[in-house]
């Protein structure tokens, strides 16, 4: 278990849990991000924000949004 | 479609979708110019409905805030679930994206609770499909048993048969027997318990298992409801099962996505893993941290340029003609007039609402371009490379969406800021606002700037442009830091794959800003006109002996303390209160040029003449407290709009004077040093 701003660009991940804060999570929620949604990491530089995608959907996160989302990552490399 | 016929309507269809589903464009095409902007009743949302004619019938389209769910998280969810429980249309058109099918759906799932007839109409497929994503339209249809329409509502293509399908569901209610979505095993005997103890309380319109779901879900509006429609006793049992789950929203949020994943399984091809489409190769690039803020740059560079050099000639000889020979022809008409009067229309009205209309080429291409960003997918692309500089005021990169569109009008800027979901992000972006230099303070800037600065004035006026911008995040970090304690607020946005633009959607978007600014400058801007003048006229037969010419020269001496010991100076500044160009206009009466002097090419005399009244040091002073001093009287209504505030509109105004007259003493007193 990690946190989605952890992930490594192109890995791929299943959302365990979202930040105890309710509002935040319902905000998350609306925008495809549940737990047991599966996440691709497009663009993590290690600093600033993240692009992920979920659901068919590209969302940009806050590092700080993105470090309080619990994820599975899955240990297939991306592209097999 | 015709709109010719003027019908009260027979069928009433309610528009609904996630953003960045095309909903304006769709919008657009089918009403075309028959449309009306109002306001959703009691709220400060704005709700556009149109008309149009098919197969006979008179159809009223109502468009509803784009929403991503239907919880009362925000305004527009509540007036979108309002408007849908209490006043229900014939039907609903739900438009998905199908390019992010699955997440569009969601919004679907949440409206299939509701007994209201839905169709789906499945946009923007060229664009999926040239994303890798394929999407068969009947194949969903079958799925979600109910009406699902391909559309490429960019070229008009699927439009007529949308509209077929919803008037076949309105005409045979009986046959709308859709897949809806299921509450996940483990929930459903709780849900089952709440609704009966909701049975016979439910309030009328409300579908009891609507209900008890939103109550499951937490919402707050719900929950009200129920507690003023039940007993104490039922209340107190209902919120003990609520509070014993108080997770089931996570569950009933999965179980909805578990649906949608049922719905498209068979009608969606999603592009292999690995594969790059053209949206992360633009990306990689757009959105980089250094190059990402190099086309950011580049991109703003560009749009001031095409801005001041397309619209900069074509405002100039609009201000002249106006100001010149649409005012010397007045004057001849109304010859016969007493002079009062004459003087009330031409040098009141006329040239101030005037001066403020002939900003209107400005804005179109300004705000062309700002379309244009917004349209094609870029906007979001801003947010996210501004994003890490704005967490340093304590705000995120959607802040930088408003603040943009303060560079044409500080009033869109601050309406603009409802994107933002937090009170506090939103009021401190709200505060910043009026920081961000309008058309009509730059273009009092580039005016005097010349003759102040001679050769080297572009630069001077890029200085004074960049120190603005400066101001405005130093102002931005200490705002967060002392009145909000350096609170974070979420930065979760949504990244649309690029697409081409489309040109009516940008005509329209243009059309509505610049619509709004025409009905500012034709009502409020007029009357504040008038005023100006009378007070600038009377009681005394010159400028100097009126009541503004007594108010200035009582500031005087403080004035002094900037370098601007002529009151007439202070009397500009003052009048930029009612809108930010009317400086100009005003030093041009006082100084005795013509107004057409003072904004026409002849304005060299009038600025010379300015300048000669001041030290280098008082220019320069001039000029900041310009920028900064008090945000115009149209800003200030909109920040009390809102923000629903008088006390946030009070800092804002306070805020503004404090800086402009500290800036203006310690630029005019360092600067009298330096020379």
């Amino acid at each position: 278990m990690t946190s989605l701003a952890q992930l490594p660009p192109l890995s791929h991940g299943v959302v365990a849990s979202l930040p105890r804060s309710r509002g935040l999570a319902r905000r998350l929620i609306a925008l495809g991000l549940t737990p047991g949604a599966e996440v691709c990491v497009l663009q993590n530089r290690g600093r600033g924000p993240l692009i992920v995608e979920v659901h068919g959907a590209r969302l940009a996160l806050g590092r700080g949004q993105a470090a309080r989302v619990e994820v599975e990552p899955e240990s297939q490399p991306a592209g097999e | 479609m015709d709109r010719s016929t003027e019908r009260p309507p027979e069928v009433v269809l309610a528009l609904a979708g996630q953003p960045n589903v095309g909903k304006s464009t769709v919008f657009n095409a089918l009403t075309g110019h028959d449309q009306h902007v109002g306001n959703w009743a009691g709220k400060t949302v704005e709700k556009m409905t149109g008309h149009f004619d098919h197969s006979g019938r008179r159809f009223e389209i109502v468009d509803l805030p784009g929403t991503y769910s239907l919880t009362s998280g925000s305004e527009e969810e509540r007036i979108a679930r309002d408007y849908l429980i209490q006043d229900p249309p014939d039907a609903v058109i739900v438009l998905v994206n199908a390019a992010s099918l699955e997440r569009n759906l969601y919004l679907l799932a949440e409206l299939l609770l509701l007994q209201v007839p839905v169709v789906v109409g499945l946009n923007m497929v060229d664009i999926a499909a040239s994303h890798g994503t394929h999407v068969e339209a009947h194949v969903l249809e079958a799925a979600l048993g109910l009406p699902v329409v391909e559309l490429v509502a960019s070229k008009g293509k699927g439009l007529r048969e949308l509209i077929d399908a919803a008037q076949a569901v309105i005409d045979h209610p009986e046959s709308f027997e859709p897949n809806r979505p299921v509450i996940r095993p483990n929930h459903q005997p709780v849900l089952a318990e709440i609704e009966g103890l909701l049975t016979g309380h439910s309030p009328p319109g409300y579908p009891p298992q609507w209900l008890a779901i939103k109550l499951l879900e937490g919402d707050a509006d719900v929950a009200e409801v129920i507690r003023k429609a039940v007993s104490d006793d039922v209340w107190e049992r209902v919120y003990s099962i609520l509070v014993e789950h108080d997770d089931a929203y996570l569950d009933i949020a999965g179980g909805r996505y578990d649906w949608i994943a049922r719905m498209v399984r068979a009608a969606m091809v999603r592009p292999r893993r690995g594969v790059t489409v053209i949206t992360d190769r633009i990306d990689r690039v757009a959105t980089h941290p250094f190059w990402g803020l190099v086309i950011l740059l580049a991109a703003l560079a560009a749009m001031f340029a095409v801005t001041y050099s397309v619209a900069g000639p074509a405002t100039d000889a609009l201000s002249e003609l106006i100001s010149g020979a649409f005012s010397d022809w007045l004057r001849g008409v109304m010859g016969g007039a007493p002079g009062w009067l004459s003087g009330l229309i031409v040098d009141g009205i006329v040239a101030g609402a005037g001066t403020v209309l002939s900003f209107i080429p400005i804005l179109v291409v300004f705000f062309a371009a700002l379309g244009l960003m917004e349209d094609v997918g870029y906007m979001a692309r801003i947010a996210y490379v501004m994003d890490r500089y704005m967490h340093w005021m304590g705000l995120h990169g959607k802040s930088c969406m408003p603040l943009l569109l303060g560079f044409g009008c500080n009033v869109p800027a601050v309406l603009g800021t409802r994107i933002i979901e937090e009170r506090r992000a939103r009021l401190l972006t709200m505060m910043l606002s009026p920081f961000v230099p309008c058309a009509g303070r730059l273009a009092v800037l580039t005016f005097l700037g010349a003759a102040f600065f001679g050769r080297s004035a572009s630069w001077a006026v890029a200085a004074l442009v960049a120190g603005n911008l400066v101001l405005l995040g130093l102002i931005g970090l200490g705002v967060n830091k002392f009145v909000f304690k350096g609170e974070r607020s979420a930065f979760i946005m949504e990244m649309p794959l690029y697409h081409p633009p489309n040109l009516r959607t940008i005509g329209m978007y243009v059309w509505r800003n610049i619509w709004a600014f025409i009905r500012k400058a034709g009502t409020l801007i007029v009357i504040i006109s008038a005023v100006v003048w009378a007070l600038s006229t009377y009681p005394g037969s010159d400028p100097e002996s009126s009541i503004l010419g007594i108010v200035g020269r009582f500031f005087e001496p403080a004035g002094a303390v900037m370098g601007l010991g002529d009151w007439r100076l202070i009397v500009a500044l003052v009048s930029g209160f009612v809108a930010k160009e009317n400086s100009v206009a005003t030093l041009g009466v006082l100084f005795g040029s013509g107004a057409a002097e003072a904004a026409g090419a002849g304005g060299a005399g009038l600025a010379a003449k300015v300048a000669a009244a001041m030290t280098p040091a008082g220019a320069v002073a001039f000029l900041v407290v310009q920028m900064t001093f008090l945000p115009c009287v149209a800003t200030v209504a909109a920040i009390r709009q809102e923000s629903q505030s008088w006390r946030w509109t009070g800092v804002s105004v306070g805020l503004t004077l404090v800086v402009a007259v500290v800036l203006g003493v310690l630029v005019y007193q360092v600067g009298s040093l330096l020379y």
